[in-house]
């Protein structure tokens, strides 16, 4: 991260516990402040119980967490102030409706933008008036959306915020984070959708049973991954399955289809263009495939929590 | 015939009652007061099912949002607290209302004073169930509604048994039903309240200190 950014998040081999169950173990997580950092990992990798710690909801076992400057745990309340939250499955009373939700949350903090309100409602197409129980998933979802990017907070941790949520307020959903991170705030997106992850985040951190297992820019990600090659040539394509970094080569006489290592790409290269390339197709890994590498032969034995 | 008039004339029903604790029976304002005791087991459970339904919303996590206020813990617990023992200082208030116009429209000899004086007897046992589940809150939050009215339910159990079979005084001692004088009939036992008073406020702030400290569950 650059050194102009200070952290707005800063976890350190945090770990958690829950009886015997490893929740976290030995996590770390850098945020800058003003950037928007998607936080990935299936099912039980600790995603929720990390966002649960940085909340002050949960005690962290060992480790060190940061959260604008302040303890998580000891400065809940001032820190509270200055960040929104929504929960990847949104429970509400069921009595209460969503606009009673929306006005209770924002005055709890302090103030309530009515403009920005109801200007939200419009765009995410929310009936206020409705009790929460006649709420689909997806709308108690948007009632939290609204109450949080209604809020002025500095730092939004958002918990798989779009689960529930069609296509059209998926869409609607990226233009609000891309306002908010134009407004200089801080966005963590926890998410499953690798889509909105690759078109809304700066950087990516990437868990595993409780454990960070890649972190940086996609860029810097795709660096470290291989890139998809389809070529075809005008003389017979020899001995590429020898060369260091190619994997998974499917090959014919003149064309071939394989893996290369990204440190390992501008070789190939070398080798192929003697051989007279006709066509060259390159495919940049996409997060969906770095994600796979990490979790295809993944077995969640021992995670708790999501 | 009225109830006080049967007691009057069944002597062995009234011994027996006075046996098992309940005394002055025959009496408007002993037969009251033994009511007035009782209520001390609705209003207790009351107020642990209070607790019990915001431990409910903690854990199926309606309760998270809210959390993830800038609100501290001790403001949500006693926020809540707060609203349970008013509502049970109303179910007090209505009942001596009640009794107080039941007893008045048939020439009862009850004045609106007593019967508060009656029912409010029962505020320590009923506050010894808020301290108890709010000390099951900090500790076993899945307890509460088991736990809160223990002091009022089990207390209650323990002196009919305890004098019923003529266990040893200490037996009896341990319920607070021991302690709590039949107002109306008689004044109140104040060393007795002040007793259960402060036991209750050393349950609450041992419950409330664990709440502070623990992990929120959901």
């Amino acid at each position: 991260m650059g050194a102009s950014h200070p952290a707005a998040i800063e976890v350190s081999a945090l770990t958690k516990h829950f009886g015997r169950a490893t929740a976290l173990d030995g996590l770390d997580l850098e945020v800058a402040a003003g950037e928007v950092h998607g936080f990935l990992g299936p099912n039980g990798s600790g995603k929720t119980t990390t966002i649960r710690v940085l909340l002050g909801l949960l005690r962290a076992d060992s480790g060190t967490v940061r959260l604008l400057g302040g303890d998580p745990w000891k400065d809940a309340v001032a820190l509270h102030a200055r960040l929104a939250y929504v929960p990847g499955d949104v429970t509400l009373w069921p009595g209460v409706t969503g606009g009673e939700v929306i006005d209770l949350l924002s005055r709890m903090r302090g103030k309530l933008d009515r403009r920005r309100r109801d200007d939200l409602l419009e765009r995410f197409n929310l009936d206020p008036s409705k009790k929460a129980r006649t709420y689909s998933k997806g709308n108690r979802q948007k009632v939290a959306l609204i109450a949080a990017l209604a809020s002025d907070a500095e730092l939004l941790l958002l918990d798989e915020p779009t689960s529930g949520l069609d296509p059209l307020m998926e869409s609607v959903f990226r233009q609000c984070i891309t306002e908010v991170r134009g407004q200089g705030r801080t966005v963590l997106l926890s998410s499953h959708i690798l889509a909105e992850v690759e078109a809304l985040c700066d950087r990516v951190s990437i868990i595993r049973q409780g454990r960070t297992v890649e972190s940086g820019t996609l860029a810097e990600l795709r660096h470290l991954t291989r890139t998809s090659i389809t070529v075809e040539t005008a003389a017979p394509l020899n001995g590429l399955g020898a060369l260091p970094g190619v994997h998974d080569l499917v090959a014919g006489d003149h064309h071939a289809r394989f893996d290369v290592d990204a440190a390992r790409l501008d070789d190939v290269i070398r080798r192929l263009a003697p051989l007279g390339v006709r066509s060259l197709t390159s495919t940049p890994p996409t997060l969906e495939d770095m994600f796979l590498r990490h979790y295809g032969d993944d077995t969640p034995a021992g995670s708790v929590a999501s | 015939m009225s109830l006080t008039g049967f007691l009057s004339d069944n002597r062995v029903f009234a011994d027996r009652a006075a046996q098992a604790g309940f005394v002055g029976l025959a009496t408007v304002q002993g037969f009251v007061a033994a009511l007035f005791g009782l209520l001390a087991m609705p209003v207790g459970a009351f107020t642990a099912v209070r607790l019990g339904a915001f431990m409910a919303a903690e854990s199926d996590r309606r309760l998270t949002l809210v959390a993830a206020q800038p609100l501290s813990r001790l403001r949500l617990l006693g926020a809540e607290t707060a609203a349970t023992l008013a509502g049970a200082m109303l179910l007090l208030a209505v009942a001596a209302v009640g009794a107080w116009a039941g007893v008045s429209m048939v020439g009862g000899d009850l004045t609106l004073t007593a019967a508060l004086a009656g029912t409010f007897n029962a505020l320590p046992i009923v506050l010894l169930c808020l301290g108890a589940a709010l000390l099951a809150a900090g500790l076993r939050p899945s307890a509460v509604i088991h736990i809160g009215p223990v002091p009022a339910t089990g207390g209650f159990l323990l002196k009919v048994i305890a004098d019923s079979s003529g266990a040893p005084a200490w037996v009896s001692d341990l319920s607070p039903y021991r302690h709590t004088a039949a107002v109306p009939l008689v004044g109140a036992d104040w060393p007795g309240v002040l007793v259960m008073g402060a036991v209750a406020v050393v349950l609450a702030t041992a419950g409330t200190s664990a709440y502070l400290r623990r992990d929120l569950t959901g």
